[in-house]
């Protein structure tokens, strides 16, 4: 049924405030990046430039290593849930994806704790596994996107139709003829989808490549983030690299799109019975739990025990000021105090402008409906750095309204940061809504406010606390923007843990930069939880 | 028995049971017996088990107890693509990557026929279902009655030596079902093939049957031979 178009002062009212926000802070920033890309013409040639172009390679190279090594992960994964009945397979599957929405120093420090030099591994084995920062920036690609993506594949096997299958079966097809002729063909657009989206995420990668990364390897983010620190600042150049970067995330989301497209509506068969669990499936099962665990754990460890000796030292100098070892200038209450401060704040913006968007865009027909989605998908494919960088042309020194240093600028991009998941959550839930039940709330004399408080919400409740689980996770993770736009004043957990890595020239300082690892992995985790328990009908993003 | 049953290509099921892990056995030493060209129709509620017993003479369910012969030949050990057996599901089970004639001649490269040689087989048996214009629809373009049709050339192209109809018309509105129904039959009995319907709707089994058989218990019990319209 078409929904009841409202009156169009309403819709007015209802998409102003996206628009406004949306316009100034998104759609300005960006084209005053493209502004500064286009005239710069030297920093064009630098760009075509030999070393520019190497680096750029072996960007390329760890990311297709990055999809390779993930799928290798993640496709025996996502089989062993789809095909064993195995308990607790939905709890195991959420343990493994959250990597994803965890802090990027759970991973970068996991890896290293339990893989390279120094690590677990070497411990029990005598030598790291992991050496060459490629090899690190690769296997914490995959440890970060391994549980996401076997997620994805989980959900895709799950519609694998059985009853194609079956008929394929019964005209002479052997089940492996079955499969590769009427299954593959339908589900490789997810399968493609998802390593697609594996690429995007390891391609544009900037914590894990700049915590690991070393001079060996750069991407597109760490070459910009590169060229606004020091003396010479490149503005010109950096605004090259954000103009590529977008062209390349734009051209990778529309691919993936596409393929998502591509997928046949095919039903999930709850009625399909899976293999028994044998002793050795749960044991694989509970073995993988606990490798995907153990970098996490690393971290945890590496916060109680420095130079061989379980201590609780590290945590005294971080939340203690007076302590000798205590970085000067950093008050950890303030800093917790800021992270919450801006993860509510994002929180609530990217929802506010989630909601009045999604009830704006009701009054609209199916086109313009469409493409307004369709543009509120835009700051996905624009990375947190990105925006942070245009965020600094458009509202630093000598622009119209000068925002540099203030709380308000960092709210802001967080908010740009978490509207697209909060926006891929919320508007087909409520697109999705039976509008039946509003009008016989309407026929039962119910009026505007009171269908929104007493119909919908009820059904939108999971949905939007699971986009606030979202919202947080991404504010409270952020490390792009959050780098560039903050200041010693304002500064949130994230970028203090950076401050404290780039001190740590000594076990003890890694060591408080755990502690403060541990801290943000705790309320990211909270944040996670939420986002789990509330997840709308098994929605992934 | 076999012995007719060899020299007219009959359905033979024998004292067949069936039992889901972790639930009372749902077909116990269910037997029936359909002669080629016949269309034998199990009736029974929902959940009685008719479309457990097509499933295990299919092969969909290979761990039964008892016999299935065709052609007084048992297939009980021979998995789903090497028994001969055709299905009509109702959900008509399309493919929907492969457009209405790439659905029929699927089933043709398994026969044997030449590449060169399945677009005009699936083309004759579109034909034969009257649907030889639409040949080139996607699935989703084609009615419920159309992909039903499309469904039957499909399994028909395959030169089953048995056809079984889970239920096919169970989604179609009434006037749809009694116009299609005859006229399945009618083309099944042309081929020479046993078919066994499953459907919960009586009146329809005994407008069309030979024979009616009815699920009590998880056995089959002779409600009739009708003699079948059509």
């Amino acid at each position: 049924m078409r929904p009841r178009p409202h009156p169009w002062t309403r819709t007015v009212a209802l998409l102003a405030a996206p628009a406004v926000v949306l316009s100034l802070f998104f759609a300005l920033p960006l084209a005053r990046t493209l502004e500064a890309a286009f005239p710069a013409a030297e920093a064009w040639a630098w760009f075509s430039d030999d070393y520019v172009q190497k680096r750029l390679r072996v960007a390329l190279l760890q990311a297709v290593l990055s999809v390779a090594l993930t799928l290798a992960l993640a496709v025996p994964l996502a089989w062993h849930h789809h095909r064993r009945a195995l308990p607790w397979s939905r709890v195991h599957l959420a343990v493994h994806a959250a990597p994803f929405v965890l802090p990027v120093f759970v991973v970068a420090f996991g890896v290293r704790g339990l893989l390279g030099p120094g690590g677990w591994t070497e411990s029990l084995l005598g030598a790291p596994l992991v050496v060459s920062p490629l090899a690190s920036v690769v296997v914490a690609h995959a440890y970060y996107n391994y549980g996401f993506a076997a997620r994805l594949l989980h959900a895709t096997l799950e519609r694998r139709p059985h009853g194609l299958e079956d008929a394929a079966r019964t005209l002479g097809a052997e089940a492996r003829g079955a499969f590769w002729r009427v299954t593959f063909p339908l589900l490789w657009p997810g399968l493609a989808s998802v390593a697609l989206l594996v690429f995007l995420f390891s391609f544009t990668s900037f914590g894990v490549v700049l915590i690991l990364g070393g001079r060996e390897v750069a991407t597109l983010e760490t070459l910009l983030y590169g060229q606004l620190g020091g003396v010479f600042r490149r503005l010109d150049r950096a605004a090259v690299l954000g103009v590529v970067q977008l062209a390349i995330n734009v051209a990778l989301l529309l691919g993936y799109l596409a393929l998502r497209r591509r997928e046949p509506n095919l039903p999930r068969d709850p009625a399909r019975t899976r293999l028994p669990a044998r002793a050795r499936d749960l044991a694989a099962q509970w073995g993988a739990l606990l490798l995907g665990l153990a970098p996490a754990a690393s971290v945890l460890v590496g916060a109680f025990r420095v130079r061989d000796r379980w201590t609780l030292e590290a945590w005294r100098a971080v939340f203690d000021t007076g302590h000798p070892l205590h970085l000067a200038g950093f008050d950890p209450w303030k800093a917790l105090d800021l992270s919450v401060f801006y993860a509510a704040w994002s929180m609530g913006l990217s929802i506010g402008l989630t909601l009045l968007l999604a009830y704006g865009l009701q009054g609209l027909g199916r086109w313009p409906r469409r493409v307004a989605e369709a543009a509120a998908a835009l700051p996905l494919g624009t990375s947190s750095l990105l925006i942070g960088f245009g965020y600094t042309l458009t509202f630093g020194a000598g622009a119209a309204l000068d925002l540099r240093g203030t709380k308000t600028l960092i709210v802001l991009a967080h908010t740009l940061v978490a509207f697209p998941f909060t926006a891929r959550v919320l508007l087909p839930a409520l697109d999705q809504r039976d509008r039946r039940l509003d009008e016989a709330a309407t026929l039962l004399g119910a009026r505007p406010f009171d269908i929104v408080r007493r119909v919908h919400w009820p059904q939108l409740r999971a949905p939007l606390l699971a986009a606030a689980g979202f919202a947080l996770a991404m504010s409270l993770g952020d490390f792009g923007a959050s780098l560039l736009l903050m200041r010693r004043e304002n500064m949130a957990l994230s970028v203090w843990i950076e401050e404290h890595r780039g001190r740590a020239f000594d076990l003890f300082t890694q060591a408080q930069a755990s502690v403060l690892t541990v801290v943000l992995m705790a309320l990211a985790t909270l944040a996670y939880v939420l986002v789990e328990r509330f997840r709308a009908g098994g929605r992934d993003l | 028995m076999t012995q007719d049953a060899r020299a007219d290509g009959a359905l033979e099921v024998r004292r067949l049971s069936y039992t889901y892990p972790g639930w009372p056995p749902t077909l116990r030493e269910a037997s029936l017996r359909i002669p080629a060209g016949q269309s034998g129709f199990l009736i029974g509620p929902s959940g009685s088990g008719k479309s457990t017993l097509l499933r295990c003479v299919a092969g969909l369910l290979p761990d039964y107890a008892g016999s299935v012969l065709v052609g007084g030949e048992p297939i009980d050990g021979h998995p789903t693509h090497r028994r001969g057996v055709g299905m009509l599901f109702q959900e008509p089970a399309l493919f929907p990557h492969l457009d209405a004639l790439g659905n029929v001649a699927f089933g043709l490269r398994y026969r044997g026929v030449p590449r060169a040689g399945r677009r005009d087989e699936a083309l004759r048996w579109l034909d034969a279902v009257h649907l030889a214009d639409k040949a080139r629809s996607r699935v989703d373009e084609l009615s419920g009655g159309q992909r039903q049709r499309v469904a039957l050339a499909r399994t028909l192209a395959a030169k089953p030596r048995v056809v079984l109809l889970d239920e096919p018309f169970g989604a179609l509105d009434r006037e749809l079902r009694d116009e299609l129904g005859p006229r399945v039959k009618r083309i099944l009995a042309d081929q020479s093939v046993p078919a066994l319907w499953v459907t919960h709707d009586r009146e329809e089994a005994f407008r069309l049957a030979d024979r009616v058989w009815r699920l009590e218990d998880g056995a089959c019990v002779e409600a009739g031979a009708s003699g079948g319209t059509g």
